[in-house]
């Protein structure tokens, strides 16, 4: 049912509101005032209810015109229309009618029938302009939305070749955000409006889109990065900032756009002039590029890496304080002090918690630190160096049975697995040797590696035989990521043994079930995909 | 007596009135309705205190109920009465005064006559 729309009657003649209301109330909520005074009460609470006003002029107390005054002095006419109704048709009284801002003049006496097709047609066109008015924010709305969904998307795929889950676009843009509005609560050197906030967080979700053109086993590697290797994963940031630099002019004229290169280019800067690529020195780093530099770093301590554990609040707010991780604007320390406070309630910002959690366990040499005296003397402490021992096969570096049956059989969060063997493993060693049988795991354990996320674990169960579990995975890429795993295995080539080739079965499965349950499957999958070796079967189950 | 013998009555138009307001029942409510309008009643007691403007508002208003209801005599006194006392001249007003008293009166006559039949 349509609310219907209500009307305010100004008249101090009794009779004449009658009339209005007689023809008004059938279709309108009427409400009556008998002078201005009255209606300026009444609308200065119910103004937003009121569509229209039928404003006489002659009146005691406050007339027509002081209250057309005073409506548009406080711009009531948003809300409603003014139609005056008077008997002074005097040229001078319609002018001002007008001039004070009123909508229509109907004379008197009236036509009953003109006048209410001419209300009718007022709130018409008011109506009309309301919903309007309405669906433009809402359009607008919307496509703020998709443009950020859009960046979320992009940004998350960049992430998902580097083994991260997307937490941390998410987390960098809301510190960004923060660490922003809390300097410009500090200083206006950089007149930064709202709008450039926003722009600013999300313009940061593309800080890393350069590492797409890195190659995956450097991206991946749990290890320690030669000097070659670092070089080429810095190349990310120039990478990133000439990849928005070569879309189309326009294009690479919007603010997202040159805000974002700039992000991507200057974010290993730091104020001292010691980052990268450029050597930038304090104000010279635009300040976009400076506060998502100390956001990433944040975010990059608190979370759990391939290469590192997560340190904890406290210790990632030590270490960057004491300038090792590079040196800051100062001011945009402080701001991170002050906005560390919000940091400290776990929600808000996104952790992985599960597997990582297990993870914790083994302790790969921090890559992140450009300090060099401190990578090279990475000392593995007593108990980092026991937990190693107990859950890594020492042949392929990878888990190993103990881990998976202590940390994965008895998990019932677990959704994807898949299992492999080599094929004709047993052939391998009886004619090339089990030297070679070892080269070939040590090889396939690798390679299988780089080709899965750090979110993901590698646990060789037995033998030949390797486990894979994956952390949230999309069904409809799960077959193609076991395939071109297959793939790899199958492109392996050993210098020393031309004429050896390797392969292996997988089996797959992605549902909602008990680990062992899962497991059992994979099996049986890997049972069918034996009978023709160098093949992928996958099993979804709902 | 029906609608339109009490119009002619008191020098109205009862043509005039039904084309605009289109229904008989409509003119015959407002009309009767006129018997508890208290403008006139004002306008004479504003008068009486020499409150010209208070007098002004109320006869205009007379006026527009009277043009409204097409009470066409009653229309034209209070025309001559509201335009006097705009301009100021308040002797002339005065001199009206027992018209429209006359106009006035010869309406509530008839108007309660047809009430009552």
């Amino acid at each position: 049912m349509v609310k219907r729309q209500k009307i305010l009657i100004v008249d101090d003649s009794e009779m004449n509101r009658a009339l209005l209301l007689d023809m008004l109330e059938d279709k309108y909520e009427v409400v009556e005032a008998e002078n201005g005074k009255e209606a300026i009460s009444i609308l200065s609470e119910h103004k937003e209810e009121f569509s229209l006003l039928l404003l006489d002029i002659m009146m005691p107390c406050m007339n027509g015109f002081e209250v057309l005054e005073y409506i548009t002095e406080h711009q009531w006419d948003d809300n409603f229309a003014v139609i005056m109704i008077s008997s002074d048709d005097s040229p001078e009284s319609i002018k001002k009618t007008y001039e004070l801002g009123a909508f229509d003049y109907i004379s008197r006496p009236f036509d009953p029938a003109v006048v209410e097709r001419r209300i009718v047609n007022t709130l018409l066109l008011y109506t009309r302009q309301k919903e309007l008015e309405e669906i433009v924010v809402d359009q607008l709305k919307e496509q703020e939305n998709n443009n950020e969904l859009m960046i979320s998307i992009l940004s998350h795929i960049v992430e998902f070749r580097n083994g991260e889950s997307g937490a941390h676009v998410l987390n960098v843009n809301k510190i960004t955000k923060h660490l922003l509005k809390r300097l410009t609560e500090h200083t206006d050197q950089y007149a930064l409006t709202q709008n450039d906030i926003t722009l600013i967080s999300t313009a940061s979700a593309l800080h890393d889109i350069g590492k797409i053109s890195i190659p995956s086993e450097i991206l991946n590697k749990p290890g320690k990065l030669t000097p070659e290797e670092f070089e080429i994963i810095k190349t990310h940031s120039t990478i990133g900032a000439s990849m928005l630099m070569d879309l189309p002019l326009e294009q690479r004229e919007e603010p997202l756009v040159k805000v974002a290169a700039q992000i991507c280019r200057w974010h290993h800067e730091r104020y001292d002039g010691n980052g990268y690529p450029d050597g930038l020195k304090g104000e010279e780093i635009p300040i976009a590029a400076q506060v998502v530099s100390l956001a990433d770093v944040y975010d990059a301590l608190t979370s759990e890496r391939c290469y590192k554990k997560a340190f904890s609040r406290d210790e990632a707010l030590d270490m960057i304080l004491t300038g090792k991780c590079g040196t800051f604007n100062p001011m945009l320390l402080l701001c991170l002090q002050e906005v560390a406070e919000k940091f400290k309630d776990e929600s808000f910002i996104t952790k992985d918690r599960e597997l990582k959690e297990i993870r914790d366990k083994i302790d790969y040499d921090t890559l992140f630190f450009k300090d060099e005296k401190k990578d090279n003397n990475q000392e593995l402490s007593l108990k980092q160096r026991y937990e190693q021992l107990l859950y890594v096969d020492s042949l392929t570096n990878v888990y190993n049975r103990r881990y998976y049956d202590e940390c994965f059989s008895a998990a019932n969060d677990i959704q994807t697995i898949a299992m492999f063997d080599v094929d004709d493993f047993k052939y391998i060693n009886d004619n090339y040797g089990h030297d070679v049988g070892d080269i070939v795991l040590k090889r396939v354990a690798q390679t299988v590696l780089s080709n899965i996320r750090k979110t993901d674990a590698l646990i060789r169960y037995g033998g030949d035989e390797f486990v894979i579990v994956f952390y949230s995975m999309l069904p409809n890429i799960f077959e193609g990521k076991l395939e071109s795993i297959r793939k790899t295995v199958e492109d392996i080539r050993f210098e020393e043994y031309s004429d050896l080739q390797v392969t292996i079965s997988v089996g797959g499965v992605m549902g909602n079930a008990e680990t062992k349950q899962l497991f059992k499957i994979a099996d049986n999958m890997l049972y069918e995909s034996k009978k023709q070796k160098n093949k992928v079967t996958v099993s979804l189950i709902d | 007596m029906d609608l339109k013998e009490c119009y002619n009555a008191f020098g109205g138009n009862y043509d005039e009135v039904i084309g605009r307001f289109r229904r008989e029942q409509m003119v015959e409510k407002f009309m009767l309705k006129f018997l508890d309008d208290q403008s006139y009643q004002l306008f004479e007691a504003s008068m009486s205190q020499k409150n010209y403007e208070e007098a002004l508002r109320a006869v205009h208003t007379l006026k527009g109920i009277a043009q409204n209801l097409s009470f066409t005599k009653l229309f034209e006194t209070s025309f001559i009465i509201t335009k006097a006392l705009k301009e100021n001249d308040v002797d002339v007003a005065v001199q009206m005064v027992p018209q429209l008293a006359d106009d006035y009166k010869l309406i509530i006559d008839a108007v309660s006559e047809y009430r009552n039949s």
